[in-house]
């Protein structure tokens, strides 16, 4: 009795917190589609056209193009580091892995303003501020550990006897990575790149130290809420939630499908 | 279930002549010889393995047999060379191997975990090896197929090993291992994860295999029972040393040691002794000559085998112990007894099983004896 009572007051619990999380999303939505020139709510009359506007106003659709090539370029910079960085840590048990592993993490934890302010002043005195390779490389830091963490995980799932068996059948260590580790993780590396993708593509607080006058799509939203409200915020704040989800629920897909494919194999031993 | 079985045998033997026809076509495989010399490996402060020299004729099937820890997936590893031996050279045809690269050792393998690739379909994990020797597509699906078949797994190439059951994808490993026709196969605990059943059948198909194709196979396992059924010879160790090497039968008629004795099938040890050249087992006189070789005075064990005991009659064939039955177990063709013998403590002795006689009971007491020259006398 006592169970229904708190299985129904959980699944309330469970509502609300689902609401609060989403609410945003509940004025964003139709705010975007307001036809009107000003934000309002609800919307008297709807239409497309500030998500017409992100894509065509030169400010947005570059801020837009900014995102992604920097999350891009991040990605790609991430995935090969942090599969790398996995591999040291978890087959060739470099020395002191375990504080490789640590430090390779760090910057999930360390907080993001602490981070920034770090990035600025190196940057600061390298007189690197404002540059497109400087704005990559600060993102990278904080995108790296999602592929360590991702891949590190998955690694550790694929026994090491399936890359001695490419070993003793005659594959070459180069060969046996790419020919057996890396398809064997491919769908965690994939988790891993989408991961850090996204770390860049919503930053704020890292951009607004080193970027100055790059304008990422967050930057971008942030610069205008102090300016003006425009409508265009809305409407690229809601294709930012639409494209980390699908973006973020693949990954998830993929790094879990990927950790279930390699369980199969039995324990060793 | 008969019926099943003969037609899986028939499809087997195709399979097997499609391949030694083609084994035959390609260098007239054979077997290597192995040679391990003095080879050691020490973990910091401990000797994983010490001494160890072995040498393997072409086409032999050898089992290195022990506990874990014994040294054994070492010797295999320093073989396969995914680990670096301290001292000492191993050669395969007579050329040392110690500084060839894993890769271009040319050795099947077969892990206790499968290994499999999981990204690849059954068909290109086992045409993997005839890739990295630059067979051409063509060959490989036929060969790989013609292996599949051998395995009796034709018809699986399209699937993943993840769909396959334990023992499926430990029969595509081994398809494998032997595809490009390796003249030595390496199998480490191949059935360890395996029930007993599947075990059984699976010991039979490798031993066929092996003899068909001719390699040389060095079979590493903690499992005596298979040990015994599949090997040449087998090599027991334990804590990085030989034991002893010898032929099953060998082995188990004349285990070297108590360690041997113990491990390899069940034994019985008896406290024995012999003064002025008079045998006493357990602290009583024995009517029977003990071995020459012992001389006049020694003390030691006696070991005995379950299936040595007899009943005794009135001429019995050898030294007679009374004991009292606690226990008895069906074993199909035979029975196995628990006994209580005073000043011998508990005996385990094996009867087949005989219509013209009943089995023992818990709780009877009877008179057994055994015959001295099966007894082996083991010093310590």
């Amino acid at each position: 009795m006592t169970s229904r009572v708190t299985r129904i007051g959980l699944a309330i619990w469970f509502g609300l917190v689902i609401v609060f999380l989403l609410f945003p999303l509940l004025f964003l939505g139709p705010l975007s589609l307001n036809a009107s020139e000003i934000l309002s709510f609800p919307p008297q009359q709807w239409s497309l056209r500030w998500y017409r506007a992100l894509f065509t106003d030169p400010s947005w659709s570059g801020a837009l193009w900014l995102s992604f090539k920097v999350a891009i370029l991040v990605t790609v910079i991430s995935v090969a580091v942090g599969t790398a960085a996995a591999l040291a840590i978890v087959r060739h048990r470099v020395r002191g892995s375990a504080w490789l592993y640590g430090l390779s993490i760090a910057p999930l934890i360390v907080p993001g303003i602490v981070i920034a302010l770090g990035m600025f002043m190196v940057f600061a005195r390298l007189k690197w501020l404002e540059s497109l390779p400087a704005l990559v490389l600060a993102h990278s830091v904080v995108a790296v550990p999602y592929v360590v963490v991702v891949v590190s995980a998955a690694l550790r799932n694929l026994d090491e006897t399936v890359e001695r068996a490419a070993r003793v059948l005659g594959a070459g260590p180069w060969q046996t990575f790419h020919l057996v580790t890396v398809p064997a993780l491919r769908s965690s590396i994939l988790a891993g790149g989408m991961f850090a993708f996204f770390a860049s593509f919503d930053d704020l607080i890292i951009t607004l130290f080193v970027s100055g006058a790059l304008e990422t799509l967050p930057l971008r939203i942030w610069n205008d809420l102090n300016l003006r409200l425009d409508p265009t915020v809305a409407a690229a704040a809601c294709v930012m939630v639409a494209m980390s989800m699908a973006g973020l629920g693949i990954a998830e897909f993929a790094r879990k499908a990927n950790l279930r494919r390699l369980q199969t194999e039995p324990d060793h031993g | 279930m008969l019926h099943l079985n003969t037609d899986i045998d028939i499809s087997f033997r195709n399979a097997m002549h499609a391949l030694i026809s083609q084994s035959q076509q390609s260098d007239g495989n054979s077997g290597a010889p192995i040679a391990f010399r003095g080879i050691a490996k020490r973990y910091g402060e401990v000797d994983a393995l010490r001494e160890f020299s072995l040498e393997i004729a072409a086409g032999e099937f050898v089992t290195f047999l022990g506990p874990s820890g014994s040294g054994k997936t070492t010797a295999l590893n320093i073989l396969a060379g995914f680990v670096e031996a301290s001292a000492g050279d191993v050669l395969i045809d007579g050329v040392s191997i110690t500084r060839l690269p894993t890769e271009k050792r040319n050795v099947g393998m077969v892990f206790q975990s499968y290994s499999l690739f999981p990204h690849m379909d059954v068909r290109d994990n086992v045409a993997f090896p005839l890739r990295m020797r630059g067979v051409g597509q063509a060959e490989r699906r036929a060969r790989a197929e013609a292996a599949l078949a051998m395995v009796r797994l034709s018809g699986f190439g399209g699937r993943k090993p993840h769909e396959l059951s334990g023992g499926q994808r430990q029969r595509v490993a081994f398809a494998r291992a032997v595809v490009f026709e390796p003249r030595v196969l390496l199998m480490d605990e191949p059935l360890g994860a395996l029930d007993l059943k599947l075990r059984e059948a699976m010991q039979d198909e490798i031993r066929l295999v092996q003899r068909r194709i001719g390699c040389t196979v060095i079979y590493v396992t903690h499992d005596q029972n298979e040990a015994l059924a599949m090997s040449d010879r087998i090599v027991v160790m334990s804590e990085g040393r030989i034991e002893q090497i010898g032929t099953p039968a060998a082995i188990y008629d004349d285990p070297r040691n108590a360690f041997v004795a113990q491990f390899v099938g069940e034994t019985n040890f008896l406290p024995g002794s012999i003064s002025a050249g008079r045998l006493r087992l357990g602290g009583t006189n024995v009517a029977a000559a003990p071995p020459m070789r012992l001389g006049e005075s020694w003390s030691g064990r006696v070991a005995l085998r379950p299936e040595h005991f007899e009943r005794a009659t009135e001429r019995p064939n050898g030294p007679c112990i009374d004991c009292i039955i606690t226990d008895v177990a069906f074993h199909g063709g035979s029975f196995r007894y628990v006994a209580e013998a005073d000043g011998y403590g508990r005996l385990v002795v094996q009867e087949q099983r005989r219509p013209d006689r009943e089995p023992f009971q818990v709780g009877q007491r009877t008179s057994l004896s055994f015959g001295i020259e099966q007894a082996v006398f083991l010093n310590g």
